[in-house]
């Protein structure tokens, strides 16, 4: 063997380092800096939490931020304010997307000659602002959505010192027709609270609680408490089985627009049994009987009958009026029909209580919007100031577009909207997260929100901008001093503004007052909605889950979370009854041409059996013109041109002649195939689950044991008993302690789900994206089979006869004590800790899949694409520094959110003692509205989980496959005589 | 019979001068075709290229079918593979002397199966790069592998295979490289000079090589059981309804030589063509190999119809959903194809007549071929696409970067193949030798 010299040797170790640094030129190295001067407050590593206010809808919900190294990351309700209780919806789970909008507006923006809007200077953009409102003083008209807090006051004050006091507050849910009703019932106009907490008996006339209605958080809370234990029948009326009907018990579907005669029905009825004074109204009752009122609704006479006995029977029934999707031309009859049914019944005072209020006095409608285009098109207005509403998407009918044309317009906007690209001058707001506010949802219930990111983009608080106008107008010393930040403070210092800041408001709530019935001076006609157009389907518009009216559309992450009933996603579909679907002559897919008097969409079928046949349903919110929601398809940041469409575009502007409220149930359309047939982005391909026993259901009689030894006699009105899946399977199942699969002394992880609180809301999917840096992939992915989410509420449906009951049952990573993924990775990506958790590393995936194919309950994800890639500055900003970003080619599921146990021991250790039962909450958990899911300990025998586990109703989902899942089902309970109908 | 009117060559020199006929240069159109089949794995090349540089999500594959076209075609390359050692090893211990005329063709064949089958384990990777994950060895990550796993077996298996059947090739080939070492000048003297280890043909070193033969086919008999069974537990030992099953290996086994036989026939049937082979590989051989296919297909349609019938006597509602979908559902036309083609299509193979007619026994080969990549592909994906969860019940439909890929895995062994023919004799020489001293003793 020749020697090595000293120079041959350096030669070769030059270049072996040369040889393995080239190698290792992949990715170019980022440093992590940190602080030169750490800020206050800020402590890397250690997140930091502030008390505010979701502004995503009117319900104002409090909420506590949580942020690291200054930015949020992720939100969850304030469990010391009494709407949100510490819960959150699906859409406020989503609401930190707002701030990381990678398409919002970038700075102020004025019209340039050639037409286009044009980045401009805010120096700029206020001196064309001021001399605007200089030149139009008094001819200055304000639209806004719902505010409470001092923005509102703030907004007034602006108005009347430059002498023009037109100002409009739009929602598109307004609910102008229930105000009207109280003030005619009641005298006061009113939206008072439905206690569904202290309820037994809950009966929702189309009202959508769960989604969009009032305060969808705070009723769901109530809603689970009235059920919890088998307590609460729940009844839903109405056309379509929504989210929110598909967990009541029984379902009355009467034909579109007869609602009015059920409601009067039972009325009667109850009334009778009741012996409640109707004074003057009893008389027009005298018509309505139950024979005509089955005829006409197409409901048996001893189903109406049964419900009304229900109703008189009950100790605290409560009837929700009519929600938009059942708002028609007698909706303010309508209203007070079930209004009147609340008093007949005794609800008044009980579960329907009127003080504290929904702080909704003031907002205006549909009218007020109309009469604004009214005088847009006369000149009376010259110019528009717009800030939190859109009128051009949701009141299509009004010609909004056109009316402003010739309006010199303001938009406040953060991001793009339809009104918004056509306003002459865009001075952007701030989001909610970078900005001060203050709300008051209910009277008396003040919240407080606060910043916690500096502006990510170059906006200024509106606040801020009115009160700038205003001093260089000369009118500033009519408004506050300072900025909009001392002037919340200001309004905020005679209850504390800094002790109010910690908590996130003032919970005072206004004393309940009794209210009486004024019968004499309810006006409006009992008469049936009416329907126009040509055509022999029924319009049903629905407002949608995830979207709101359309505002949180630009929303990846909510485009993503299937729609509670179809399970679809990105888009518009028009929803079917089978029959009907035969009768027209499509199938799932096919493209259908509907013609209203209004408009003409083209939509693509799904069909389902949860809609009466003389209906045509669509979820109100897509089709946004420009759309810039962050996510891409089919190619990589390729932005789409159009999700879905303008359901609101089919509706003519019929308004409810005594409210002046849109009705949104009055279109009769025509629907016809096209021929064309769309690939559908379906998450879930059968809600039928063969008798699996995925979810599974029990009666009340057995959960109060009364059925021993009777199975032959039906004691409870001939009610089926729920088939034991695994006997009927001839499947043998053997049972298991889940604490026998941790080698841990201390921990065995574990989860139960309550499939009777479970509703099926969606949130805890939300939640699991926002906490899991789980991407969003777009519709052709989705399309694809690709879809991310570790949670997903599978949803299926069960027949009883004639009879349809709806169930749901999250389904996530059971972390089985003897799972099937585990063995089969040769490479050990995926193990069975110390903990019983089923351990996911994705940096040691090779990506062979094996896990996923051999998982039994199909909720292994893979990184299909390099998804990170698919992040728009700044939605980086968003994802979570404690949970790996994944990239290409590996494995991801949930990881019972193991960050948050982590969290949890460490903090243990420190205090020198074991994590307490509770402690650790994971996303879903934390979020759920309903309490439905439990997380704990295994080998604690105290905690809640061990003692729920040894629940009757619990069972495991595909026991018979000896997994030994590490997530408890507890069985929905069926109530009353028949189950759900 | 046609088989009596072949005509047989003369003398010991004759089969040299037959065998080693390849030796001469190639034709423009073999060039051309050897080129044409590169360019097809150029293309298997890129699309795997794009495979890595965009990630798994330009295959088909997707929620829940995770297993799709790479998985089928492995299995399918290993079962290929199978006939050569067949032939090689397990014939040669049986003392089944017709296989001297095949074998060398069909063990070139097992060792470029056998490569093909290996890439794609590889290809499959949602991590390619890091495919060495797989391989225990002591390592800065400290991990070990999973010897629990069927893929870490599968590991092993096809990496034994891989080496014992190039070893048997190798070896095999030593007394021809040698004489055709003899014949060349070129640059090919130096190759044959190497792979004939020094071959002088001394009746040493035939005894040597012989036992050599003989201990190496003792070593790669339980092989071919083995592999198969192996690969056929990446399956078995799932839960998945439609693999959960312990027919399986046997079922593997038959039907890997069910479609390794086909192989033969459809590489061979070209190959005797076009180098006027026919009184080597001869009327007698295909009889033969057909009787082989007559019985690997009787094995394989009784295990699918065992398959059926325990699917239904089990009672297990998973399990018969599962198969009931594999005959009705969404694959059908896969399943029905797979039977058509491994079932019907052979039947006429228990008539003599069929069987000694080249045509015909070439077009159902291609037919078994095409019929038992299906077999693979209808356990794969109608297993996965049906499982337990409703909910997650899928189709999976491959992509053109997944059919590219399978395209040119096929180039890749023909191309391979057709190298091969140019470069080594085909017809095992000194085999076929004995053959002729046998059959002039009247043996």
């Amino acid at each position: 063997m020749p020697e090595i010299d000293r120079r041959d040797f350096l030669k070769i170790v030059g270049l072996s380092a040369g040889a393995a640094a080239t190698a290792a030129c992949r990715e170019p190295v980022e440093k992590i800096v940190p602080y030169l001067n750490q800020p206050e407050e800020v402590t890397p590593g250690i997140a930091s939490f502030y008390a505010s206010t979701c502004r995503e809808c009117p319900a104002s919900c409090g909420l506590i931020v949580k942020t690291r190294e200054g930015r949020p990351i992720k939100v969850d309700g304030n469990p010391a304010d009494p709407i949100s209780q510490g819960r959150l919806c699906v859409r406020g789970q989503a609401s930190l997307l707002r701030t990381y909008d990678a398409s919002r507006l970038a700075g102020p923006l004025k019209r340039a000659a050639d037409g286009n809007l044009v980045p401009t200077t805010w120096e700029d953009g206020l001196s064309i602002l001021v001399d605007k409102l200089r030149e139009h003083s008094g001819k200055v008209a304000f639209l806004g959505g719902l505010e409470t807090g001092t923005l509102d006051g703030l907004i007034d004050d602006l108005l009347a010192a430059i002498g023009s006091p037109n100002r409009v507050r739009f929602e598109p849910f307004a609910y102008e027709s229930l105000r009207k009703a109280n003030e005619q019932l009641f005298g006061t106009a009113t939206v008072p609270q439905f206690r569904f907490e202290r309820a037994d008996l809950i009966v929702s006339f189309g009202a959508d609680w769960q989604e969009t209605w009032l305060s969808p958080v705070k009723q769901q809370i109530g809603y689970a408490e009235a059920r919890r234990g088998g307590k609460a029948f729940a009844v839903y009326v109405g056309p379509r089985l929504g989210l929110s009907g598909a967990d009541m018990d029984e379902w009355l579907a009467p034909v579109p627009g007869t609602e009015m005669q059920l409601a009067l029905a039972l009325l009667r009825e109850v009334a009778l049994v009741k012996r409640a004074d109707l004074g003057a109204l009893s008389g027009r009752l005298r018509s309505q009987t139950t024979a005509g009122a089955a005829e006409a609704t197409g409901i048996p006479v001893e189903r109406i009958r049964r419900l009304a006995r229900r109703i008189a029977d009950a100790d605290a029934p409560l009837a929700l009026p009519p929600g938009n999707e059942m708002q028609g031309s007698n909706a303010t009859g309508l209203a007070a029909a079930v209004q009147l049914l609340n008093y007949a019944s005794g609800a008044i005072g009980k579960t329907v209580v009127f003080g504290p209020d929904h702080n909704l006095e003031r907002l205006g409608g549909f009218s007020d919007l109309k009469n604004l285009a009214g005088r847009l098109r006369s000149k009376a207005v010259g110019m528009l100031l717009v800030h939190g509403a859109n009128p051009v998407y949701a009141a299509p009918a009004l010609g909004f577009a056109e009316a402003m044309a010739s309006t010199f317009t303001v938009s406040f906007a953060s991001a793009n909207d339809e009104t918004t690209a056509l306003a002459d001058l865009v001075l952007p707001d701030h989001t909610p997260y970078e900005s001060w506010g203050d709300a008051e949802p209910l009277r008396g219930v003040r919240l407080l929100q606060q910043p916690t990111v500096r502006p990510l983009r170059d906006t200024r608080a509106t606040g801020d901008v009115l009160l700038e106008a205003a001093r260089a107008l000369g009118v500033g010393e009519s408004l506050p001093a300072g900025s909009f930040k001392d002037a919340i403070a200001a309004r905020w210092a005679d209850v504390g503004f800094d002790q109010a800041l910690a908590n996130g408001g003032v919970f005072n709530p206004a004393p309940q007052r009794s209210v009486t019935l004024s019968a004499g001076a309810a006006t409006a006609a009992f008469e049936n909605a009416k329907l126009s157009g040509e055509g022999d389907l029924v319009l049903l518009v629905y407002p949608s889950l995830g979207l709101y009216d359309g505002r949180s559309a630009r929303f990846a992450t909510l485009q993503e979370v299937p729609n509670p009933v179809t399970k679809l996603v990105w888009g518009s579909y028009a929803e079917l009854h089978p029959d009907t679907a035969a009768r027209l002559g499509v199938e799932f897919g096919d493209v259908l041409r509907v013609t209203s008097e209004a408009g003409q969409l083209e939509l693509p079928v799904v069909v389902h059996e949860t809609v009466r046949p003389e209906v045509i349903a669509i979820e109100a919110g897509q089709g946004h013109q420009p759309v810039e929601p962050g996510a891409p398809d089919p190619d990589y940041l390729k932005l789409r041109s159009q999700i879905g469409a303008n359901a609101f575009t089919l509706l003519s502007g019929k308004t409810d002649s005594e409210s002046g409220a849109l009705a949104w149930l009055s279109a009769k359309v025509r629907a016809e195939k096209t021929g064309a047939k769309l690939l559908m982005p379906l998450t879930q391909p059968t809600f039928d689950q063969e008798g699996r026993g995925i979810a599974q259901a029990t009666t009340m009689a057995a959960v109060l044991g009364l059925d021993a030894g009777n199975h032959h006699a039906p004691a409870h009105g001939g009610e089926q008993h729920e088939p034991p899946y695994a006997d009927a399977m001839h499947l043998e199942t053997v049972d298991f302690d889940p604490a026998d699969d941790a080698r841990s002394p201390d921990y065995r992880w574990g989860m139960v789900i309550d499939l009777d609180a479970c509703t099926g809301c969606n949130a805890c999917v939300t939640a699991c994206v926002q906490e899991n840096n789980i991407f969003t992939i777009g519709e052709e992915l989705v399309r694809q089979g690709r879809e991310m989410h570790w949670i997903r509420l599978e949803r299926y449906v069960e027949h009883h006869g004639d009879e349809i009951e709806v169930r749901h049952a999250p389904m996530l990573c059971q972390h089985c004590g003897s799972a099937p993924c585990e063995p089969v990775c040769p490479v050990f990506a995926t193990y069975h800790n110390d903990e019983g958790l089923n351990v996911m590393v994705p940096n040691r995936c090779i990506g062979t899949r094996y896990c996923a194919n051999n998982c039994s309950y199909k909720v292994r994800r893979f990184n299909y694409f390099a998804y990170d890639r698919f992040l728009r500055e700044p939605e980086q900003l968003r994802l979570n520094p404690d949970v790996t970003v994944r990239s290409k080619g590996v494995m991801e599921k949930c990881t019972f959110c193991v960050q948050r146990i982590s969290a949890a021991k460490d903090q243990a250790v420190i205090e020198g003692r074991k994590v307490r039962d509770g402690e650790v909450i994971p996303a879903c958990a934390q979020t759920c509205p309903s309490q439905a899911i439990t997380f704990g300990n295994h080998k604690d025998p105290a905690s809640r989980v061990s003692k729920q586990r040894a629940d009757g109703r619990a069972y495991w989902v595909f026991q018979h496959l000896n997994t030994r899942p590490a997530v408890t089902y507890l069985k929905s309970i069926r109530r009353g005589e028949t189950g759900k109908a | 019979m046609a088989a009596i009117s072949e005509a047989v060559p003369q003398t010991a020199d004759q089969y040299n001068e037959d065998i080693l006929a390849v030796l001469k240069p190639p034709s423009p159109l073999y060039v051309l075709a050897v080129l044409g089949l590169l360019g097809l794995v150029g293309a298997g090349v890129v699309a795997l290229a794009v495979q890595t540089y965009f990630g798994m999500g330009v295959t088909g594959l997707m929620h829940p079918v995770m297993w799709g076209v790479y998985i089928t075609t492995f299995v399918f390359w290993v079962g290929i593979a199978h006939a050569g050692t067949l032939i090689s090893a397990i014939l040669f211990l049986f003392r089944a002397s017709w296989r001297n005329a095949i074998n060398r063709g069909a063990e070139a064949m097992t060792v470029f199966a056998v490569i093909t089958a290996g890439l794609f384990p590889l290809i499959h990777l949602g991590r390619l790069w890091k495919f060495y994950y797989m391989f225990p060895y002591p390592n800065q990550r400290g991990l070990w592998t999973n010897f629990k796993s069927p893929l870490e077996w599968d590991v092993f298996a096809v990496g034994t295979y891989t080496i014992i059947s190039i070893l048997f090739f190798a070896v095999g080939l030593i007394p021809d490289v040698a004489a055709a070492r003899d014949r060349v000048t070129d640059w090919r003297r130096h190759l044959y000079g190497i792979l004939a280890m020094g071959w002088r043909g001394t009746s040493e070193q035939w005894r040597h090589h012989s036992r050599a033969v003989l201990h190496l086919s003792g070593l790669a008999t339980p092989l071919v059981l083995s592999v198969h069974s192996v690969v056929s537990w990446d399956f078995a030992v799932s839960l998945v309804p439609g693999w959960h099953t312990t027919i399986f290996a046997p079922y593997f086994v038959a039907g890997a030589i069910f479609s390794g036989m086909a192989m033969v026939i459809t590489v061979l049937v070209p190959v005797r063509r076009a180098f006027h082979l026919e009184s080597y590989i001869r009327l007698e051989h295909f009889d033969n190999m057909g009787k082989f296919i007559v019985l690997t297909s009787t094995i394989v349609g009784y295990s699918y119809a065992v398959e059926f019938f325990m699917a239904w006597y089990s009672a297990n509602p998973y399990e018969q959903m599962s198969f009931w979908h594999r005959a009705f559902g969404d694959y059908w036309w896969a399943t029905w194809i797979m039977i058509s083609c491994n079932i019907l299509v052979p039947l006429p193979l228990w008539i003599k007549r069929v069987r000694m007619h080249v045509p015909t026994m070439w077009v159902i080969a291609i037919f078994i071929n095409l019929g038992m990549w299906f077999e693979r592909f209808v356990i794969i994906t109608t297993g996965l696409s049906h499982e337990y969860s409703p909910a997650a019940w899928g189709y999976y439909t491959p992509s053109w970067v997944e059919l590219t890929i399978l395209a040119a895995s096929f180039a890749w062994f023909l191309m391979l193949f057709m190298i091969f023919l140019r470069l080594f004799p085909v017809i095992a020489i000194q085999e076929t030798k004995e053959l002729h001293y046998h059959r002039a003793e009247g043996h």
